[in-house]
């Protein structure tokens, strides 16, 4: 589903954020992306969701060769996937119900249709009583599950998530895991980049941990090391 | 997924579900605007009066035009003959001057014929003015003898050059049978010129004018993208089309365009209202033809919406295209 092939990712002014990145992510894979700030994680999803491009290498979506898409095609490649942010970013102007309608609106879709799947998106997140209330007025843990409810209205088949549990506390971390679970389930291709390790890892999926923009085996860091040092004991 | 499993959808669906789709954005971008009245007030006041005045500047000079070219410009010259001359005289000097190469026409009125043609003429001005203190014809039968003088009526080539034509009524003038030579209508041509060059004055300003209202539009529309970054980043993220993007920009300049082309409209029917009085007052007494009508200025005012509505629409395309061209080659968010 997604392949990254000898990658580099070079920001101007800055030491390169991904160094000659081999990857191959599975269609229906559930995956989290470990490393501490730095290592490349962003990035590493930024590519993948088409917000940046690469400097070198090959970055292959479906077997789409992404280099190969000119910018203004590459919408449709975008609505394949879901994109949550730590940091929600939701329309603060607009409903929950609009900040959730908004990729339906973008592709277009039947006028009819779109408030059925907002209503199962919101449902799905917990949240259909909340549908008329404006983001603000949400707690951090809603508003994300705002942001999840319009990453998937979609349907999309792959699922990017950068630090969705990053200001959350345990019980709703957990929580919110359970539902990427969920839509993996389902057959949705999951990619989640978090530094929450010990959490995470008890999960039993994937673990790709980066450091300074390469992949190195899981647990040889630090953090990594000792979580499973932990695990072992 | 199971939307693609489904039929496609027929014309007549997509063109409802087109027309929704713009429907829903004229709105949004109605919103848009009245969610910041001031500043859009002033916009649109803006837009208003730099439309108003080319239009209304064309609008004037394009009725002055018409209504100098209804009085007679035809560089004929009158001759003014003395009184004692006899016609045999007169027949002599039309002789001659049918010789001369640039005289294409002459007409003789005797000074009974000028006396009928007064008495007439006078008679209908004073009628339209004040019918009390008219009977100009008491007046003539009371002057007794013809103060009148015969007339020649000289219709120069059209091919002759004016400093030819002032050379020829100076020559004209020292005949010994001649009393006044004259240009017959000086100053209609030179209110033709004058015109011809307040044309030119209001064709440089207008296109300023226009300019100025697509950099107001255009700058209007770029204010507008910076202020909505962040929704047009994640319409991006979701997968939005140039097209999309665009759509509710051009929207709010097609109704900066309109508003302020209403607005302009609005002035010039006010002003029009102001001098049509005056204007008609003129007419009479001058005794031409002032062609504009109210149909007219109607006109004027839908051109003034229509060309704010292709401003509008022009500048924030222009202000689209200019943001997403940046965006080619530029990661964002």
């Amino acid at each position: 589903m997604i392949r990254f092939s000898n990658v580099t990712k070079h920001y101007p002014g800055q030491s390169e954020a991904l160094r000659s990145l081999d990857l191959y992510i599975p269609p229906q894979q559930m995956v989290f992306v470990t490393g501490r700030s730095g290592a490349g994680k962003s990035t590493l999803l930024r590519l993948i969701a088409l917000i940046e491009t690469h400097s070198r290498g090959e970055v292959f979506i479906d077997n789409i060769n992404i280099q190969k898409v000119a910018e203004k095609h590459r919408y449709f490649l975008r609505r394949q996937i879901g994109f949550i942010f730590q940091d929600h970013r939701l329309l603060n102007d607009r409903s929950v119900f609009d900040n959730v309608a908004l990729p339906l609106v973008i592709s277009g879709f039947d006028h009819k249709e779109i408030p059925r799947r907002v209503q199962a998106a919101l449902d799905k997140v917990g949240l259909l009583s909340k549908q008329k209330k404006h983001p603000l007025m949400l707690s951090s843990g809603e508003q994300q599950r705002v942001g999840i409810a319009r990453a998937v209205v979609n349907r999309p088949p792959i699922l990017l998530a950068d630090e969705p549990t990053g200001n959350l506390d345990p019980d709703l971390s957990i929580e919110i895991m359970q539902l990427f679970e969920e839509f993996n389930r389902i057959g949705v291709t999951v990619v989640i980049a978090t530094h929450e390790v010990e959490m995470t890892s008890r999960l039993g999926h994937r673990m790709i941990a980066l450091e300074d923009g390469q992949q190195i085996p899981f647990g040889s860091d630090q953090t990594g090391e000792s979580i499973v040092g932990k695990l072992h004991e | 997924m199971n939307e693609l499993k489904k039929s496609p959808p027929s014309t007549m669906q997509k063109l409802k579900g087109w027309k929704l789709t713009h429907l829903r954005c004229l709105r949004a971008s109605l919103t848009q605007l009245l969610s910041t009245p001031t500043s859009t007030i002033l916009t649109i006041a803006v837009i208003g009066i730099a439309l108003a005045l080319p239009a209304g500047l064309t609008f004037v000079l394009n009725n002055l035009g018409q209504m100098t070219g209804t009085i007679d410009t035809n560089n004929s010259i009158s001759l003014y003959l003395k009184q004692d001359l006899s016609s045999d005289q007169i027949n002599q000097l039309q002789k001659d001057l049918r010789s001369k190469k640039t005289i294409n026409k002459i007409t003789y009125i005797s000074s009974e014929e000028g006396l009928e043609q007064y008495g007439k003429f006078s008679g209908e001005i004073s009628r339209q003015i004040d019918e009390e203190i008219s009977d100009q014809g008491n007046l003539i039968d009371l002057l007794g003898d013809n103060p009148l003088p015969a007339v020649l009526t000289l219709q120069p080539k059209r091919d002759v050059s004016p400093e030819a034509l002032d050379s020829l009524v100076s020559k004209l003038k020292t005949l010994p049978e001649v009393d006044l030579a004259q240009f017959d209508s000086h100053w209609a041509q030179r209110l033709h010129s004058i015109i011809q060059l307040l044309n030119k004055f209001a064709s440089v300003l207008s296109v300023l004018l226009v300019i100025s209202v697509l950099l107001i539009i255009g700058n209007t529309i770029r204010v507008g993208i910076q202020s909505r970054l962040e929704e047009i980043q994640i319409s991006r993220l979701f997968g939005a089309t140039n097209a999309f993007i665009r759509r509710p920009f051009l929207y709010s300049g097609l109704l900066y365009g309109v508003l302020g082309g209403l607005l302009a409209s609005t002035l010039l029917l006010i002003s029009y209202s102001l001098i049509a009085e005056p204007i008609q007052q003129l007419v009479v007494l001058y005794q031409i033809e002032f062609p504009t009508s109210s149909s007219s200025i109607i006109n004027y005012c839908f051109l003034t919406i229509m060309g704010g509505g292709a401003l509008g629409i022009i500048s924030s395309w222009v202000a689209v295209y200019l943001y997403q061209r940046g965006l080619e080659h530029q990661d964002f968010s």
